[in-house]
């Protein structure tokens, strides 16, 4: 448990007390982002939220609860089934202790008590239910409802099926893709630069994770910003400092290059042959300034740091290369 | 049946001139039979619906009417939204128009003939009233319905028109969940001589047993079980509610093994039928760009194509890996059964190519059927015989066709395949009915007035069981208001009546899944939760029998192979029986072998194959080219040509290609040191070799052969995988049989031999073997006496481990994921 748990709750970053949090977070007359780690409750409290809602007088299909994953959306209506469920059969003071738990005080809380009680009994006899779908299924469910001249102006099909993982998709497009950049002579050359500098299967990765992230592309793009979203080396590894990018730091004298002179010193010094050619390997790699032959000498071919032994004198050192 | 004897006696009306109308058809035999059991042998009222009511003095339709049959309904729309102007977006809106006018046809079936174009032109303004010019076309589509319901005759115009009404003592009208505005507005047209009898109130609930399943296999399973539970005590019939259909086929299937006798009034669609996924398979195997893989579907499921013939075309064309069948007939030539094959089937595709009317499309699929042996099949099978009845590919049908002016639209073939399809999606298939049903299978709402011992409701979940789903069309809540379709919250209140009455029976059991196929946890329905808040039900025993069966432990397969000597003997067979014997027993002894797929991607093997004939191809032209001459350039025509040979796409190749200047440079670089420092001599590429070794022939294809100064020959064997690889065949020569076969395909006393590693990032290098010779004499022995191990009858186990075994086509048949161990 967290000893000061006052300290776990800030409104508009000043700190703020458990009860005070959650009074704010489920009212319902309020517009609230959450911000909180996982496993800090943001189901509870959104799920809390739907209780105030529907205790308010919301009707049941007026609420929306958009999730990223089924497993979310899942979660979310299966616990607000159980609670309702178990309000249901409750006594008044459990249900009294429910609402001071979802931010209700006095009066305000004794009177929602038998209302908070017949929810379950209301919302079944409601007909239609609390809205809690995937973005996914929501989009597709505004896709299907939208007028067809709207479909025709975004170059949308009348006609779709919702996929529920693009591979099947991407396999279509990709011979398409490659048809379409040998007939472009700029593109072309384009690809046949990164497959000379990077290799076929760097740059079919590439491309699939480009791909994978196209609706951020897309849009960075539309705004003129893809150099700016793309993280560079030097924010994606702060540990790194200000030393640069991996390619121009061997060429550089500094703490990384000396680093890595120690650990292949360390290595050289080795009694097993295969680690001590390693150390002759990262040596002659940092000599030349050799990021791939670094990488060699220090990492398999998965790019996983390679097993030295544990007893190597100056281990320290190369871990930290 | 006592309240409608009661009125007959009570407004002095005779029997013979009452008539009971009642909700829906399959009433009437449980009606009739009430009322004989009550009345006895006297006179009977007519017992019917308006359908039938109606249909006794068919109103003759006229060309455009709607017709509520697709097929014909379809062609209509076309018409309608030509003359509205929308005829070049007919494809994507004609079965829109049809879903409107078939919502809106009750509502004009209600009004008299006379009367209808009045009421639409009332009804019209609401169409049109606030719609944003966003929702222009979807306005038209509904405007269009309803000009269309509206210039219609009705197949109930009978009913208002008098003359049934005539002579009438006495209409009784037995109301079910949902009004029928036809009957409604009969009844009132019928004033005193009409008595509306309503629904009694719904009774509690039988027995209610409640089941959760895990998935939708268990629930299947589950009330599947409830029934045989049911039938067992004597209950019969058992309704089984059909809530979801796919789950009640399942069902339907699982009681269908144990020999149920079951009368399915709920069906399903055509399309999922035999007959109907031939008919769309022929059509689709002939459109203009096909793939392989739909036409040889097509051509395996073809009466006519012999079987052994078909496989022979599809081997070939997976071997190939053909996937346009435009490129078929290139690839299997002009000689020889495959290319019979291929001239009979593009006969009959080419009948199917050119645009023409309805009626002649309905001929020329019919006459394709005939040619290809299916329309037999399809006679002699009840769902065939729906199917041509729904199509009208029957001669009464295609008479029918000729007779209607629509039908003489010209169509092109992917117009027609669309508009089959929408038939067959929009018919429903009944199988054959038993004289005597133990189970009735049944939508919902038809469980209304049915005798039935117990009812068995699977899907009974928050998704198939939804209290308020989304009425059916387009139309805004205003509209449907102001043109008479059902409110949302009517429908509503309808379903959960429907739910009330179908738990009268003395039994019920209600099945839901917790999770879905696809592991996603779902919610009993809200009527289902319902039931339980108020009743404080809990979950019913498991209703499957638990059965003890003794195991059958798996174990390791141990086949003799002495039946079937092998003549030859390759490297890699020879490597499958080192790496396990089963393998080589399954794969090389018994031949079988794994089809490769029709439409894969290509991949590091093309560019593998590719590579082997460009290398060929440059060392034997560049014998015979002069010393200086530019190596690069040549190798650069060859690639093309190597990829033109190969008939590679450019741009699915192209990843590869982009590779190449870095694979040419890299090989060239080492070739020149290969011939300075070796000062080795290409001889030959790629040249068949074999020789006898004891009783085989050891037969191989060696990449290339080189000769070096002091006579002896380098055999080399290209590899374009990945470096380490290739070292770790080197570094163990007693395993590594596939260059020290390759040396004992040659009468060399001595020779070297190498892998030559051709990189994709640019490096060649070459690996040798340096302990060749020995390795040959120890392969030889070890083939000797393997092979005598077989002869004599030494069983061939399955030994595999590690990567073999990952790929191995032979697992599902060592069963080793299996085995007792």
């Amino acid at each position: 448990m967290n000893p000061n748990p006052q300290l776990a709750f800030e409104r508009n970053g000043a700190p703020v007390s458990r009860a005070d949090f959650y009074a704010i977070a489920c009212d319902p007359h309020r517009s609230v982002a959450v911000e909180a780690c996982a496993g800090a409750g943001k189901t509870w409290m959104l799920v809390s939220r739907m209780l105030r809602s529907l205790l308010a007088g919301v009707q049941p299909h007026e609420i929306l609860a958009i999730t990223f994953t089924k497993k979310a959306a899942g979660e979310m209506k299966q616990r607000l089934h159980e609670w309702l469920a178990e309000f249901a059969q409750a006594g008044d003071a459990q249900l009294l202790r429910a609402l001071h738990d979802r931010g209700l005080r006095g009066d305000a809380a004794q009177a929602l008590v038998a209302p908070l009680r017949g929810l379950y009994r209301q919302l079944l006899e409601a007909g239609r239910p609390v809205q809690i779908r995937t973005f996914h299924s929501w989009f597709a469910a505004l896709l299907r409802n939208a007028p067809l001249a709207v479909l025709a102006e975004l170059g949308l099909p009348a006609r779709h099926e919702l996929l529920e993982d693009d591979s099947e998709a991407v396999a279509l497009v990709w011979r398409r893709f490659h048809a379409q950049v040998a007939a472009q002579p700029q593109a072309k050359e384009d690809f046949l630069a990164s497959v000379a500098a990077h290799g076929r299967s760097q740059t079919s990765k590439a491309l699939h994770a480009a791909l994978s992230k196209r609706v951020e592309f897309a849009l960075a793009l539309q705004h003129g910003v893809v150099q700016e979203s793309v993280q560079p080396w030097t924010a994606l590894f702060g540990e790194f400092g200000d030393q640069g990018e991996p390619a121009t730091v061997l060429q550089r004298e500094g703490p990384v290059r000396s680093g890595l002179a120690a650990a292949a010193i360390a290595l050289g010094r080795a009694a097993a042959p295969t680690f001590s050619a390693k150390g002759q390997q990262l040596q002659a790699a940092l000599a030349a300034a050799d990021l791939q032959g670094v990488c060699d000498a220090l990492l398999t071919q998965k790019g996983e740091p390679r097993k030295f032994s544990e007893k190597l004198a100056g281990l320290e050192a190369v871990r930290a290369a | 049946m006592s309240s409608i004897a009661d009125l007959v006696r009570q407004r002095g009306a005779h029997p013979a001139r009452t008539v009971v109308l009642l909700p829906y058809a399959q009433l009437l035999p449980v009606a009739r039979r009430l009322w004989a059991a009550q009345a006895g042998d006297g006179f009977a009222p007519r017992f019917e619906t308006s359908r039938s009511w109606a249909g006794a003095m068919a109103a003759q339709a006229s060309a455009q009417d709607l017709h509520l049959d697709m097929g014909r309904d379809l062609l209509t729309a076309r018409d309608w939204l030509e003359q509205a102007g929308l005829g070049s977006q007919a494809e994507l809106l004609a079965p829109r128009l049809v879903e409107a006018a078939w919502q809106l046809a009750p509502l004009a079936a209600a009004q008299p003939p006379a009367q209808r174009a009045a009421w639409a032109a009332d009804a019209a303004p609401a169409l049109s009233e606030g719609a944003s010019p966003l929702l222009a076309l979807e306005g038209a589509l509904a405007r269009i319905a309803l000009e269309w319901v509206a210039a219609s005759g009705h197949a109930t115009d009978p009913l208002l028109e008098g003359a049934l009404a005539e002579g009438l003592d006495l209409l009784v009208v037995l109301e079910g969940l949902q009004d029928e505005p036809v009957v409604q507005r009969l009844a009132r047209d019928l004033g005193e001589r009409a008595v509306r009898l309503p629904l009694p109130p719904p009774q509690p609930p039988g027995q209610l047993a409640l089941h959760e399943c895990a998935d939708p296999a268990d629930e299947a399973e589950r009330a599947a079980a409830c029934v045989l539970r049911h039938i067992e005590a004597g209950r019969v019939p058992v309704a089984l509610g059909a809530i979801d259909r796919v789950l009640a086929r399942r069902v339907r299937a699982l009681l269908a093994a144990r020999g149920v006798a079951i009368r399915d009034e709920s069906g399903w669609k055509l399309s999922t039928t035999r007959a109907g996924a031939h008919v769309m398979g022929a059509l689709r195997a002939c459109a203009w760009n096909a793939a392989s893989d739909t036409v040889v579907d097509w051509l395996k499921n073809t009466p006519e194509c012999p079987p052994l013939r078909v496989s022979a075309l599809e081997r070939l064309l997976r071997r190939e890996g053909v996937r346009d069948w435009s490129a078929v007939a290139h690839a299997v030539g002009s000689e020889g059964p495959a290319a019979a094959l291929v001239a009979q089937a593009d006969g009959w595709r080419e009948a199917m190519q050119r645009p023409r009317s309805l009626v002649q499309w309905l001929e020329s699929l019919a006459g394709l059927l005939r040619a290809c042996g299916r329309m037999q099949r399809l006679e002699s099978d009840a769902a065939g015989l729906r199917l041509l009845d729904a199509l009208g590919l029957d001669e009464a049908g295609q008479a029918q066709w000729q007779a209607l002016p629509q039908a003489g639209r010209r169509l092109g073939l992917a117009e027609f395949t669309a508009w089959v399809d929408q038939i067959l999606e929009a018919a429903t298939f009944q199988p054959a009915q038993p004289p005597q049903e133990q189970v009735v299978i049944l939508p919902l709402h038809q469980l209304l007035g049915r005798e039935v011992a117990a009812v068995v409701l699977a899907g009974c979940d928050e998704e198939r069981l939804a209290p308020s789903p989304p009425p059916p069309g387009d139309w805004t809540a205003a509209q449907r208001t102001a043109l008479g379709l059902p409110a949302r919250e009517l429908l509503d209140a309808q379903l959960r009546a429907g739910w009330l009455y179908a738990l009268q029976a003395p039994h019920i059991d209600l099945l839901w899944r917790r999770a879905d196929e696809g592991g996603e946890p779902v919610l009993p329905s809200p009527l289902v939760q319902l039931l339980r808040l108020e009743r404080g039900l809990a979950l019913a025993p498991d209703p499957r029998g638990a059965l003890l069966l003794q195991s059958q432990p798996v174990a390791r397969p141990l086949p003799e192979g002495r039946a079937l000597p092998l003549e030859t003997l390759s490297a890699s067979s020879y490597e499958d029986l080192r790496r396990c014997p089963y393998r080589f027993f399954a794969l090389r002894q018994l031949g079988l072998q794994e089809a490769d797929e029709i439409d894969a991607d290509l991949d590091k093997r093309d560019f593998g194959n590719w590579l082997h004939g460009v290398l060929r191809g440059f060392h034997e032209a560049l014998r015979e080219e002069p010393a200086d001459t530019d190596r690069a350039a040549l190798l650069d025509r060859m690639a093309q040509e190597g990829t033109r040979s190969k008939g590679l796409d450019e741009g699915e190749f192209l990843p590869f290609l982009a590779a190449w200047p870095q694979v040419r440079e890299g090989y060239l670089a080492w070739l020149r040191e290969h011939e300075l420092g070796e000062r080795a001599v290409f001889d030959e590429a790629e040249a068949e070799h074999e020789i006898g070794l004891g009783p085989v022939r050891l037969v191989g294809r060696i990449d290339r052969i080189d000769r070096l100064p002091d006579g002896r020959v380098l055999v080399i064997d290209y590899k374009t995988e990945a470096r380490a690889t290739t070292q770790d065949r080197i570094r163990r020569p007693g395993e590594d049989t596939q260059l020290a076969f390759y040396a004992a395909l040659l009468d060399q006393d001595t020779l070297r031999a190498a892998y030559v590693n051709v990189s994709e990032r640019g490096e060649t290098a070459m690996l040798e073997q340096a302990a060749v010779v020995e390795a040959r004499g120890l392969l030889a022995e070890g083939i000797l006496h393997d092979l005598q191990r077989i002869a004599q009858g030494t069983p061939l186990p399955a030994l595999g481990e590690g990567m073999v075994c990952d790929y191995c086509a032979a697992r599902g048949l060592c069963r080793k994921d299996f085995w007792k161990e």
